[in-house]
């Protein structure tokens, strides 16, 4: 997870209705490093590595993708579109990994 | 500076201290030695917090190092958290009350980040009439074992401390029935501890701790006769706690004369503010007793592991306990023995040696 792999997904191409939010049974520590999160059923610890950890201060609360892109985009001061492909990649991964649910659909 | 002389102004980092932290880096050698201390005394964290806020300068390197030690204390920490919901999990569907205490209590409750309090095991307290019952869930539904066995059949529910059981052969669970061997885990009334309490937030779960009040002489009392010396992050846990009770140190110390603990409880606030550089710290009335003080020098003792025994006899109330007391301490049973590589003559041998050096 410390390095998420680029998805071709840009930010039209997301559901940017869907809300997400960290999963409240995740274990997790900030550390140097970056974020270790330990899902429910796992036996070893993830790294979101930083910057990535950012993403996961982010779904502290409730949050759209397209929500988060911009959050990061002012954070990082990157452009939107390389920010909303990585966000996009890591949120695939945190979603498999069980760290992040969905909690709204798309009205 | 060497090793020693920078643990307490890591402990003491955020605190308003009298105690500095390098502002140039110091040598590699040096610093290695610093982080295994550092780790020794569950510092790492406080550690790491104080290089992320540019407050102990560092190499590159040292950070890195820094973050590599940092980072295995994380992945125990959560480990250890996992385990810990697992136990609720089995010790509530049984109806068994418990108290978190110590590291993964006071790491989520008292400190500005969990990450600044590292520990390596759970310390959950439950009442010494579930203790045996805990014990045998604990045992058989997380496969813990128990490397030593109670001094006799029937010990720890009415004298112990703790159980110590090992799961997976790596993850420790310290089941107590009080907080510390001797007179002061005898006098304590525990009941108390479970007429009220508090919870903290694990994962979506609410857990139960200590009462604020009750987790400060938990501290004080592990700063002051715990471990000799004390460690520091002991300290720390002290000076974390202090601002929560400041509102009753009437109550404060009229509890501790209840437990008689008022002794403990001063010299873990001198140890904390002398240790840690600390401007100020609240000053507890408390005259003690014979009694009180008596328990208290059988702790400071070289020959603590006999003392505190000897000392306990008076705070044990009754012969029948007494007498059984007694005889567990004197003798005993060969399991006991036997998990500790001791024959009953080395016991015997052992005892008479360090009383001898008292």
């Amino acid at each position: 997870m410390e390095s998420p792999r680029p998805r071709q997904a840009g930010p039209d191409a997301i559901g940017a209705t869907v809300t997400m939010v960290r999963n409240p049974d995740v274990l997790w520590r900030h550390t140097l490093l970056g974020t270790l999160v330990l899902a429910p059923d796992s036996d070893v610890p993830e790294l979101l590595a930083t910057p990535g950890d950012a993403i996961w201060e982010a779904l502290a609360q409730p949050v759209t993708e397209a929500g988060l892109v911009d959050q990061l985009t002012e954070l990082f001061g990157a452009e939107r579109e390389v920010i909303a492909t990585d966000v996009s990649a890591l949120l695939d991964e945190l979603r498999a990994a069980g760290l992040m649910i969905d909690v709204a659909g798309s009205p | 500076m060497d090793a020693p002389e920078l643990m307490p102004a890591i402990a003491a980092f955020g605190c308003a201290t009298t105690l500095d932290l390098p502002t140039e880096p110091i040598d590699d050698a040096a610093f290695r030695r610093v982080l295994s201390r550092a780790a020794g005394q569950r510092l790492v964290g406080m550690m790491a917090a104080a290089v992320a806020a540019d407050a102990f300068a560092v190499t590159d390197d040292q950070r890195d190092r820094l973050a590599q030690t940092e980072q295995r204390w994380a992945v125990q920490a959560l480990h250890v958290e996992q385990l810990l919901l697992a136990l609720v999990d089995v010790l509530s569907p049984g109806g068994i009350e418990y108290r978190v205490f110590k590291g993964p209590a006071l790491a989520r409750t008292v400190y500005p980040d969990p990450s600044w309090r590292p520990f390596a095991d759970v310390d959950l307290l439950v009442r010494g009439a579930d203790f045996d019952q805990a014990r045998s869930l604990i045992v058989g539904a997380l496969g813990a074992e128990q490397p030593v066995p109670e001094l006799r059949p029937g010990f720890d529910r009415e004298f112990g401390k703790e159980a110590l059981l090992k799961v997976d052969g790596r993850y420790e669970i310290d089941l107590h029935r009080t907080f510390v061997t001797g007179p002061i885990g005898l006098t304590i009334p525990l009941e108390e501890l479970f007429q009220r309490g508090s919870t903290f937030e694990l994962a979506g779960r609410e857990l139960c701790t200590l009462d604020p009040l009750h987790a400060f002489l938990q501290t004080c009392i592990n700063a002051a006769v715990g471990d000799f010396p004390p460690r520091t992050c002991s300290l720390r846990d002290v000076a974390q706690l202090a601002p929560m009770v400041a509102d009753c140190h009437d109550e404060v110390a009229a509890t501790a004369a209840r437990w008689r603990c008022g002794l403990a409880l001063k010299r873990a606030l001198e140890l904390t503010q002398s240790g840690l550089g600390l401007d100020s710290m609240p000053t507890i009335a408390h005259r003690a007793g014979a009694v009180e003080r008596l328990g208290m020098r059988s702790y400071l003792t070289p020959a603590r592991s006999y003392t505190r025994p000897a000392a306990s006899l008076l705070a044990i109330r009754g012969f029948g306990p007494r007498l059984r007391y007694l005889r567990a301490i004197v003798s005993p049973q060969p399991a006991y023995l036997e998990s500790r590589g001791w024959s009953r003559r080395a016991h015997a041998k052992r005892a008479l040696t360090r009383l001898g050096r008292r």
